[in-house]
């Protein structure tokens, strides 16, 4: 490949309003090598506050938000809708992605009037139709409102406290990704057919896609759960030494092998013990002998002895673990960028690596 | 059609202009349950020609786990695919599997890195039969480093890619979002899968794509990784609490379980917010004001008052929703031993429509259908497969 990429998408996108959901469709183009564009007057004081937390100290700052750096990497800005850059980008763009915040410059179908050959991926919270196309929403509210917060924490424990939203960027990103291959077929199709289409996506409904099992246990099967029913009889999260750890033997010979690491106690050698309902029959009592072993080792002790041995752990990774572990330094799961704001910030890069003949590449780096 | 005008028929769904984007396409789908089989889903629910190869050897996870073809997990992971019921522990069975590739665009699995090469079906085995086949692979740590050869599962990778940590409550052990990390890999690698066909529209040739799971994990925390970073602090988890200390919580409204998470981003909402509740202790008058609420009134009634809001939704209350109803989010289908059952359709809509999904396929289905369309088997051929074992 000219530049090294191994997975090209040559096309232009214009994105109208700068939020998190349209940023990550125009950033996965944007790792690709399309030519992508932000329109959006809030963005020098967007950019402004990121510089203004990345570079300060001290006092409480929304550290957190340093990650909108990472979606507006390797784009173009556009402050002005009535500027000769914003007409430029928007007559050559092949797709617009168009949010809430570009209202005040054209609706969807006005965009489509214009721009025939265009795809216009209108993105909003609950769609362009329906009683609550009028409702405002952030990724938060749409995240509750879209299923997976109500399961949200899971286990008995939750008792009375409220259901939570996943945390840091996923509510947006997922939403990101659950509607990004509709946008990359219908932008495909658009090409290829040389005639426009208006795409009405719902981050609501891109988010249930995600709860789907769920719904359909509900609707077809009368299994109603709740975040009360969907913690873990037996296994889940545990601590260990330094950190928590989860516990996931799922099968009975993966059981089999979890009690050949605890060296085979007596209690493990009843026949109960073997069958998933004998081991939730004495779930108090083999959780605590659970905890009392990982209690008494490192997490990475019980990650190498677990799965060394077949059985499925995970170690609970804080970002500093998971940017210095092997595995992400390996595949270069993270990388330097240069931001907007003049400084270089690591970032996940696109999560896969793609192979043409002998060579490996993340189409990212 | 059955009597109450819910579809009976199966197969890949109609064509049409902007409903059908990737009518043509054709897929195997070697995986087995959430993200091999969702990520073919989303293809074929994009106009795909998805097969999914089974074998009666070796189910599918979820066929296992109630009655084979009435498990609402498969039914619902699997719609408009059909089924074609191979033997891959048998050479022929894996050679007929090869020969399938050799007209097909994408293969997608989502085994441990490894087994597609014992059974011959990986890229550098296929690329040599048809080299414009896209193959799409998705594990838990991906096909290389050390720990490509590692064992997970949803609650594994959520852990291991950093987002456990920073979900929950501060003062609170971390929770693990399950299935939706499955399903998030899913459109991840369904994205991959489109956007490497836009590559071979250009290039002419294929290509192996190594999805890692615990990456689209970590992927989804790109704030904590840059607060690392730059300023060498590890995030912890905050319940709702919003990270800007904005206006942002989950108040008890009135009923079981049933809640309202109101967020206040911006001067208009404050103003709004002032003029709904007073100026004063905010969070208090909202408190006391949803209690005596149900959920939708409430949201409802602060939305128009200009203060965003939305009742936290349950499946049930999703299934009932009027505006999700009206939106056309849901399709009813008839399944042969399931009955009618009510299935999430497409995610987006079109200018051009709506186009109708298909129910999941039951097991070995569409064998002697696909190997007719695809292969130009005869009836005579496809029965000495059967015979000879081959096809289950």
């Amino acid at each position: 490949m000219p530049d090294g990429k191994p997975m090209h998408l040559r096309t232009t996108v214009v994105e109208l309003g700068f939020e998190v959901a349209t940023a990550h469709v125009g950033w996965f183009f944007a790792r690709l090598g399309s030519e992508v564009t932000v329109v959006d007057s809030n963005l020098p004081t967007i950019l402004d506050h990121l510089a203004k937390i990345a570079g300060g100290s001290g006092e409480e700052r929304d550290l957190s938000s340093l990650g909108l750096l990472t979606l507006l990497g390797g784009k173009k800005f556009v402050l002005s809708d009535e500027s000769t850059a914003f007409a430029e980008a928007i007559q050559s763009a092949e797709i617009i992605l168009w949010n809430s915040r570009a209202q005040g410059i054209a609706t969807p179908d006005a965009l489509l009037r214009r721009y025939p050959q265009a795809l216009v991926v209108a993105v909003t919270p609950f769609g362009l139709t329906g009683e609550r196309a009028w409702w405002q929403a952030n990724d938060f509210l749409t995240y509750h409102a879209g299923g997976d917060a109500y399961f949200l924490p899971p286990g008995a424990g939750a008792g009375t406290r409220p259901p939570v939203a996943a945390g840091d960027f996923a509510p947006g990103r997922m939403a990101g990704w659950s509607m990004l291959a509709t946008v990359l077929a219908h932008a495909r199709q658009v090409r290829r057919e040389g005639r426009g289409a208006i795409l009405d996506i719902s981050r609501q409904e891109a988010l249930l896609d995600l709860s789907r099992v769920e719904i359909a246990r509900a609707a077809n099967s009368n299994l109603v759960e709740s975040r009360f029913t969907k913690g873990y009889d037996t296994g889940g999260i545990m601590f260990a030494r330094d950190r928590p750890v989860v516990l996931m033997p799922l099968e009975d010979h993966q059981w089999q092998r979890l009690f050949a690491l605890l060296g085979e106690p007596d209690w493990s050698q009843e026949p109960e013990f073997a069958t998933r309902a004998g081991r939730v029959k004495h779930a108090p009592e083999l959780q605590a002998r659970l905890q009392a072993w990982v209690a008494d080792h490192t997490s990475d002790e019980i990650y190498s002895m677990g799965q060394d041995a077949g059985v499925p752990v995970g170690v609970v990774r804080k970002a500093s673990d998971v940017v210095s572990a092997p595995q992400t330094q390996e595949r270069r799961s993270i990388a330097s960028e240069l931001t907007p704001i003049g400084r270089p910030v690591l970032a996940p890069v696109l999560p896969f690596a793609v192979r043409h003949a002998e060579i490996w590449s993340n189409p990212d780096v | 059609m059955s009597n109450d005008g819910s579809r009976e028929t199966n197969g890949p769904p109609s064509d049409g202009v902007g409903g059908s984007p990737l009518s043509g396409v054709r897929v195997l789908d070697f995986g087995t349950a959430w993200a091999g089989p969702h990520a073919t889903e989303t293809l074929a629910l994009l106009g795909a020609d998805v097969v999914k190869i089974e074998s009666r050897k070796r189910l599918d996870l979820f066929r296992t786990m109630a009655g084979m073809e009435t498990t609402p997990g498969f039914n619902d992971i699997n719609l408009s695919k059909r089924s074609l019921c191979i033997d891959l522990s048998r050479e022929d069975g894996r050679g007929l599997a090869r020969r399938l590739t050799a007209v097909a665009d994408i293969a997608v699995d989502n085994y441990r890195p490894g087994v597609m090469e014992r059974l011959g079906l990986d890229y550098q085995s296929l690329s040599v039969i048809n080299p414009k086949i896209i193959c799409l692979s998705v594990s838990a740590f991906g096909a290389t480093g050390p720990e490509a050869s590692r064992a997970g599962y949803a609650a594994i990778f959520c852990a291991m890619g950093g987002l456990a940590h920073l979900t929950g409550y501060p003062d609170w052990e971390p929770a693990l979002v399950r299935s939706p990390m499955d399903l998030t890999v899913a459109n991840a690698s369904a994205a991959a899968a489109v956007a490497a066909l836009w590559d071979r529209d250009e290039t002419g040739v294929g290509c192996f794509v190594d999805m890692s799971a615990s990456d689209v994990v970590t992927n989804l925390i790109p704030g904590a990784v840059a607060a690392w970073d730059l300023e060498g602090v590890d995030l912890n988890r905050q319940g709702n609490a919003s990270s800007s200390g904005h206006l942002q919580e989950v108040f008890p409204a009135c009923g079981e379980d049933s809640w309202v998470a109101v967020s206040v981003w911006n001067d208009e909402q404050r103003e709004s917010l002032a003029d709904f509740v007073g100026e004063s202790d905010a969070k208090s008058q909202l408190r006391s004001w949803i209690a005596t609420r149900t959920a939708p009134e409430a949201a409802d009634a602060l939305q128009r008052a200009g203060v965003p809001a939305v009742p936290t939704m349950s499946p049930i209350d999703i299934i009932g929703d009027q505006h999700l109803q009206e939106r056309g989010v849901f399709e009813r289908l008839h399944h042969p031993m399931q009955g009618d059952v009510l299935a999430l359709g497409r995610v987006w809509r079109t200018s051009s429509g709506p186009q109708s999904i298909t129910r999941a396929p039951l097991l070995g289905e569409h064998s002697r259908e696909v190997l007719g369309e695809w292969l130009n088997l005869t009836d005579v051929e496809i029965d000495h497969l059967r015979d000879a074992g081959v096809l289950e």
